[in-house]
């Protein structure tokens, strides 16, 4: 009786608390982000870009919303419904640019690739000296 | 109990990669000595004076002159000196592979070993003696001793296993290695667990110091292949020797001085103490290993 109990609770609390999680996470179509440039060209892969992305959004309703450059709050907007800016930014590698509420709800999200002008690429040596050393 | 072990190590395991992988700093550039480029062959060729010891009664010291460096490293697959190795795991701070290299131990016994590449031609030629073989010594040791020209030779081995490599800071690096012999040599393992940092100072300008500090781990099958004494080696039993497991522990400092783009000076200093399993060997007169070389670079 009791883990009948128990399952009956458990589909209740399932029921209820799952889609909220995927909920929080999905991003939400109601709101449009459109970011310009949607990538940047470096010499080689590892160097840093520096570059002034357009941000535009719109929302249906009002919103407060804040632009996330990976997890770093870069510009908060409150009770809006259309917003333009220019940002400047910096990164190393490909980014997720995120529009999120205050209790990290994603409104929705836009990337923005690095990529390199030329092919060369590099990676950590792993050092196999000779054996005798 | 032992399979619940097992699982509870597995069950660490991701974790393990996932704080790995958390520990991020600077991705590999260019002008970063400590990385390589992707899909390119390097050279450099080092020219010098320098001595590896020989342990081992009757063992000729190895001299450095010429030694070659060659690597190569692809997207996953690594080539470098004698070690072959893919990475199949690998972020900006902890990389995961599996590795095949050339077992060092039987520099020891034999001159011609791949190892000792870097021996040129004169090296077998009258100016090498043997290091310590004095006769009267022998005479004056009471303690069994024999020589490596009188025991049976060793074969080299061809060792292969995992190496991970943690990248802990831009100037801090930690390397942890088990291998075991794959040609049916020793059937056995070893290990290390090596620590390096690199670093600028002295008021030496253009100068990059590296210190290395780790230990060996021979295991117990490795040592009595080649330090052990039976009857292949010898008919007198007072030499026979059976081979424990051993912990060498060693430091090595090196240090570059770039005089221009291609050309570098070169210093490197070793010392590795042989565990006691080794150095107890009836072959073994030296307790230490001994490394020193000084020479210039030439990177193609």
């Amino acid at each position: 009786m009791t883990i009948r109990i128990f399952s009956l609770l458990l589909l209740v609390v399932s029921i209820l608390v799952v889609p909220k999680c995927f909920s929080s996470n999905t991003p939400n179509n109601n709101v449009e982000l459109s970011l310009t440039p949607l990538a940047c060209f470096v010499k080689t892969i590892g160097d840093v870009c520096h570059l002034t992305i357009k941000v535009n959004w719109q929302s249906l309703t009002p919103i407060n919303a804040c632009l996330y450059q990976d997890f770093k709050k870069i510009h908060c907007w409150s009770d809006t419904k259309k917003a333009a800016k220019k940002i400047k930014v910096s990164l190393s590698e490909n980014m997720v640019f995120s529009l999120q509420d205050g209790n990290d709800k994603i409104y929705t999200q836009q990337h923005v690739a690095i990529a390199a002008s030329t092919s060369k690429k590099y990676r950590r040596r792993l050092r196999a000296d000779w054996s005798l050393f | 109990m032992e399979k619940s072990s097992k699982n509870l190590h597995l069950k660490y395991l991701p974790l393990l990669f996932i704080f790995f992988s958390q520990l991020t700093f600077a991705q590999c550039i260019a002008t970063n000595e400590q990385c390589a480029p992707v899909d390119e062959w390097e050279f450099s060729l080092t020219v010098g004076a320098g001595m590896l010891t020989n342990p081992l009664h009757g063992g000729n010291n190895i001299p450095l002159l010429l030694i070659p460096t060659i690597s190569y490293y692809g997207e996953n697959i690594f080539f470098e000196n004698n070690a072959l190795g893919y990475s199949f795991y690998e972020t900006n701070a902890f990389t995961l592979s599996a590795i095949s290299l050339i077992n060092r131990e039987n520099s020891f016994f034999s001159l011609w070993h791949p190892n000792n590449v870097f021996v040129p031609s004169i090296a077998n030629g009258s100016a090498l003696s043997p290091s310590g073989d004095d006769e009267s010594s022998h005479l004056d040791t009471p303690a069994p001793e024999i020589d490596v020209d009188d025991v049976a030779n060793r074969k080299w081995a061809l060792d292969a296993g995992l190496q991970g490599n943690w990248f802990i800071s831009e100037q801090s690096h930690l390397v942890m290695r088990i291998l075991h012999d794959v040609n049916d040599t020793y059937n056995g393992f070893n290990g290390k667990i090596e620590f390096s940092h690199h670093f600028t100072g002295f008021g030496m300008p253009n100068t990059q110091w590296k210190i290395t500090t780790g230990i060996n781990w021979l295991s117990q099958q490795q040592v009595d292949f080649y330090y052990g004494i039976g009857e292949n080696d010898t008919k007198n039993k007072s030499h026979y020797y059976q081979g424990k497991s051993a912990v060498n522990p060693y430091i090595k400092i090196h240090s570059n001085y770039k005089l221009n783009d291609d050309w570098r000076l070169t210093f490197t200093a070793r010392s590795e103490i042989l565990g006691a399993a080794i150095s107890d060997s009836p072959l073994v007169k030296d307790k230490v290993i001994k490394t020193i070389f000084l020479g210039v670079v030439y990177d193609y």
